[in-house]
């Protein structure tokens, strides 16, 4: 909290350590929305450039985490409004990680039709999946199953209450479910 | 675990494989100077008008007061004209009736040395605007010539 008192005092040196300290969560949080990493990257910078003008409106009755999550996703929401029928994927690559994951692996060497993919052709069709999805069920499944946050902090940040986040999480689970159906036999 | 929650736990490991997705190698060492790069070129700074607003948004409360004052103002001021229209509409026929009454002044001079202004002005404004008024007969000024009473001593002494 300190840091965020000597950024609303203009300390930029302040703000560059918050900027560190949340990055790769927002950053994460806005690429599994988007699928897109060049999106994303101008997104995270657009984040945290209106965060800090917008910080003398911060009154700390959230955690400065919420709070940016809040500009992100609020941001990355009305992206995805505008660009809804030019959706162009972009994505990542996976780590080294990845192949030494035993879930994975065994995602790719069983006996179902996921056999013949690889890791990025799975990461793909899953991708395709996700955007697939309503904005609003795709945050949930993002923050809740990818991100690790829990309901009420995810309530907290979309405005929603916890029923309200159990029941777009159960939805969002239920199409991709269907979406990936060959997949997850 | 039923079928569903069985599906589900496949769903949530498939689900892991996005944690691998990993930006280019450096990207987050790069992206805080990027941002602070824009920080300092003042982009996106509030204008005018936003830092307004923002301040309001600090403060509901100072919102919440100020417009609360501003329409209390509003409305003292409607119900102080009402009542200045109503105290003035009860004092009108009565002008009106002597105003309309007043017969027209017959000359210039009688119209001006009215005792009061507001009369003056409703007369003016009849002999103005009615039609069957009478107008005013403006008296000429050359109508009356001067005729001194005595000659002036010098004029009488030198005159032949």
């Amino acid at each position: 909290m300190a840091l965020v008192e000597r950024a609303r005092r203009d300390d930029i040196a302040a703000y560059d350590e918050l900027v560190r300290r949340y990055q790769e969560r927002i950053y994460a949080t806005v690429y599994h929305m988007t699928s897109n990493h060049e999106d994303a990257n101008d997104l995270v910078q657009d984040t945290f450039v209106k965060a800090y003008r917008a910080l003398k409106s911060f009154k700390g009755d959230s955690s400065f985490y919420t709070w940016i999550y809040r500009i992100a996703v609020n941001k990355t929401i009305n992206f995805l409004k505008q660009r809804k029928n030019r959706i162009q994927m972009s994505l990542n690559d996976l780590d080294f990680n990845a192949e030494n994951d035993p879930e994975l692996v065994a995602l790719v060497s069983d006996k179902t039709p996921r056999r013949d993919l690889g890791l990025s052709e799975l990461q793909d069709k899953l991708n395709n999946a996700m955007q697939k999805l309503s904005e609003h069920h795709r945050m949930v499944v993002t923050l809740h199953d990818i991100q690790g946050l829990s309901h009420e902090e995810i309530g907290e940040i979309m405005d929603c209450n916890v029923g309200t986040v159990r029941s777009r999480l159960f939805y969002a689970r239920q199409q991709l479910q269907a979406l990936l159906s060959d997949y997850l036999k | 675990m039923n079928p569903e929650q069985e599906n589900f736990e496949a769903l949530r490991k498939l689900m892991a494989l996005k944690k691998h997705e990993t930006p280019p190698p450096g990207y987050f060492d790069h992206l805080p100077r990027r941002i602070s790069t824009r920080l300092h070129s003042k982009e996106g700074a509030p204008t005018f008008w936003e830092s307004l607003a923002n301040r309001f948004r600090v403060s509901p409360s100072l919102a919440y007061g100020f417009s609360l004052s501003a329409c209390g103002v509003l409305a003292i001021s409607i119900i102080h004209t009402a009542r200045v229209e109503s105290n003035r509409a009860a004092a009108q026929p009565r002008d009106l009736a002597v105003s309309w009454n007043v017969p027209a002044p017959s000359s210039f001079a009688e119209a001006v040395i009215q005792p009061a202004s507001q009369d003056l002005h409703v007369i003016t404004w009849r002999g103005d605007t009615n039609p069957a008024a009478q107008a005013y007969q403006l008296p000429s000024l050359f109508a009356h010539t001067v005729q001194p009473a005595t000659l002036p001593t010098a004029y009488e002494a030198s005159a032949p």
